[in-house]
């Protein structure tokens, strides 16, 4: 080992509890600042997992008004499009308003086909296209609320009125962990059936088409042209890719993604100045030893590379258990939050802006100690008193 | 020990450091303090010289001249003839490295190193190869009595063992004279005369150049010469014949 290396990992250990202390809260900053980064990463992941030639047809108004049922055949009929399935959000309250997680009434077996990501066996489809009040539920909503097949669940509706019974036909699984698993889907012909009944001017619309394009190329003219087929009657459509209509969902919540992003960086900025003043103490209380190291002969940049050394090893010590930390904590968290996220997974920018955030720390840190030290004359650091 | 009076000059041949008009000053509040002014003085080469005087007086300004740790504001310092006054910084560190072994009243060891990492720490700035680092470190500490010591940290040293240790340090890169700054002012009887005696060694069976600035008769009473200042002059020169 150089006798800078021992120096500077002799140095680390001197202060036991001090380097603790620090170590302490590089981890908790670090570990912060990749959790929350993490967080945001996973609320755009709905775009970043979108399928590009999806796209998705709703009312130009607004997301919340429906359009009619009876737009399927006109949209499949567009040139371009192979595919069409639709969907409803319900809403639905599930024993307690607190108990939230997401619900859609969907065309079943066009949904399925069109959705290859959410993977059911093919005894759980058969099930589900087989009992009209059959659902599915993902797999990390099973494990929170317990459901297993053939269950009985009830929810109260909040857009559509009334108590709905419906039946677990299997859960599904998500082709990716970034899929989202803590959804229910059930029958649209279901709900309409019973709207029929209850709520006769809520039937047959749905709130969303979802168009299967034949190729990527064709997106943006298909969705003119779908858009084109119902322009100037009562319910004109807005048609965008998967994507577009995420990132415009996102946007809705953009003010806090920026607020969180903003708070991870202040996190980084106020264990800077903490890891500063440790390393200026430090620095402060070894003016001697320095002083001592350049009278007998080694450089003012030697002096300097043992205080940057030993910031940096501090800082990279932090910055590797904080990122060890990370995807546990992150697990933990989703676990906590229960449906909000579909997973918490860390990605491996983040694990690189954790490891750069730990390496800038210790090495600003280190800037004006390093200064102070090299540039102090041999004289008056051999009065400085430790 | 007797005191044989004032001094003569040295000859030109002997002469190891060789002050020339040399003056000094440190800015307080706004004003340059004088220290030293216009001073001139050799010292030998194999000389032990203490330098005596009051707080003030520039013994310690002057050793840090000599040492190349500090710059004169005006005049040479040669040593060996070179003028270390006209080397930049990055040279006259290794001009120190070379030629200077330093040793301080409160030692200046590294506390996270033992006593022979200590004493090696000069040599990494050689080419040596680490093993004969060690052994020149090892052979350094048996000088100065302290071979059953080499793996302690400063920390579990008395303050007498630390300046040996210091001492060793200072020697083990063979330079060409050793600066000692209070090297007693910090410990007991007892372990100032070890240090003393060591010192005298060096400096008589080994020949090393010693220039020691003490505030105490006694310590200066081991220098071959005393020199005595007074507001940055000198007052008076003394030699001694050892016995």
């Amino acid at each position: 080992m150089s006798q800078w290396l021992k120096l500077v990992a002799r140095n680390v250990l001197r202060h036991r509890l001090r380097t603790s202390l620090t170590l302490f809260g590089l981890v908790v900053a670090i570990l912060a600042f990749g959790v929350l980064q993490t967080v945001v990463d996973t609320w755009y992941a709905g775009v970043n997992g979108a399928i590009p030639s999806r796209l998705l047809t709703r009312n130009a108004m607004s997301f919340a008004l429906p359009l009619p049922q009876a737009y399927e055949k006109r949209i499949s009929a567009v040139d371009g499009v192979r595919r069409v399935t639709y969907m409803n959000w319900f809403g639905g309250i599930y024993k307690d308003p607190k108990n939230f997680f997401p619900q859609f009434a969907i065309d079943a077996a066009s949904y399925l086909d069109m959705h290859p990501e959410i993977l059911v066996s093919d005894e759980v489809r058969r099930s589900f296209l087989r009992d009209r009040r059959g659902a599915i539920v993902g797999r990390k909503l099973a494990n929170r609320y317990g459901f297993k097949p053939g269950n009985v669940i009830q929810l109260r509706g909040t857009i559509f009125p009334g108590n709905w019974e419906f039946v677990i036909a299997g859960i599904f699984d998500g082709r990716d962990p970034k899929t989202d698993t803590s959804h229910l889907y059930f029958r649209w012909d279901y709900l309409n059936e019973i709207l029929r009944v209850r709520s006769k001017a809520q039937a047959d619309q749905v709130g969303f088409f979802v168009v299967d394009v034949v190729s990527i190329d064709r997106v943006a003219e298909v969705s003119q042209a779908i858009d084109a087929v119902f322009r100037n009657s009562f319910a004109e459509t807005l048609t965008e890719t998967e994507r577009s209509f995420q990132i415009g969902f996102v946007k809705q919540t953009e003010a806090m993604l920026i607020s969180i992003r903003i708070v991870s960086f202040v996190v980084i900025f106020i264990i800077l100045s903490v890891m500063a003043n440790t390393m200026a103490m430090t620095a402060r209380e070894r003016l001697r030893e320095y002083a001592t190291l350049k009278a007998i002969g080694f450089s003012p940049g030697y002096v300097a590379r043992l205080i940057l050394g030993e910031s940096v090893v501090i800082a990279s010590i932090g910055g590797a258990i904080a990122i060890a930390l990370t995807p546990p904590v992150a697990a933990h968290l989703a676990v906590l939050s229960a449906t909000l996220f579909p997973a918490l997974i860390v990605s491996a920018s983040t694990v690189m802006l954790q490891a750069l955030s730990a390496l800038v720390v210790g090495a600003l840190a280190a800037v004006f100690p390093m200064r102070r030290a090299a540039h102090v004359s041999i004289v008056n650091g051999l009065r400085a008193v430790g | 020990m007797s005191i044989t009076g004032v001094s003569e000059a040295p000859t030109g041949e002997d002469v190891l450091i060789a002050l020339r008009d040399v003056s000094k000053g440190y800015r307080r509040g706004g004003q340059i303090v004088p220290v030293l002014s216009k001073f001139t003085f050799d010292i030998r080469c194999k000389e032990f010289l203490a330098l005596m005087g009051p707080s003030g007086s520039g013994k310690s300004t002057l050793l840090n001249l000599i040492a190349g740790i500090d710059s004169p504001d005006h005049g040479s310092i040669k040593v060996a003839g070179e003028d270390i006054t006209r080397l930049p910084e990055a040279d006259l560190a290794d001009w120190r490295a070379a030629n200077v072994g330093f040793i301080f009243q409160f030692y200046n060891l590294m506390p996270v190193l033992t006593a022979l990492e200590n004493v090696e720490l000069p040599l990494t700035l050689t080419g040596l190869k680490r093993r004969e680092r060690r052994d020149r470190a090892q052979l350094a500490l048996s000088l100065v009595g302290l071979s059953d010591r080499v793996k302690h940290l400063p920390s579990e040293l008395s303050g007498g063992q630390q300046q040996r240790v210091a001492i060793a340090r200072a020697i083990v890169t063979d330079p060409t004279m050793l600066v000692a700054d209070e090297p007693t002012g910090d410990l007991d009887r007892q372990s100032a005369e070890e240090v003393l005696g060591i010192m005298q060694r060096l400096n008589r069976e080994m020949g090393k150049t010693i220039v020691m600035v003490t505030h105490d008769g006694r310590a200066a009473a081991h220098a071959k010469r005393i020199m005595h200042l007074e507001k940055g002059e000198l007052s008076y020169l003394v030699e001694q014949r050892l016995e």
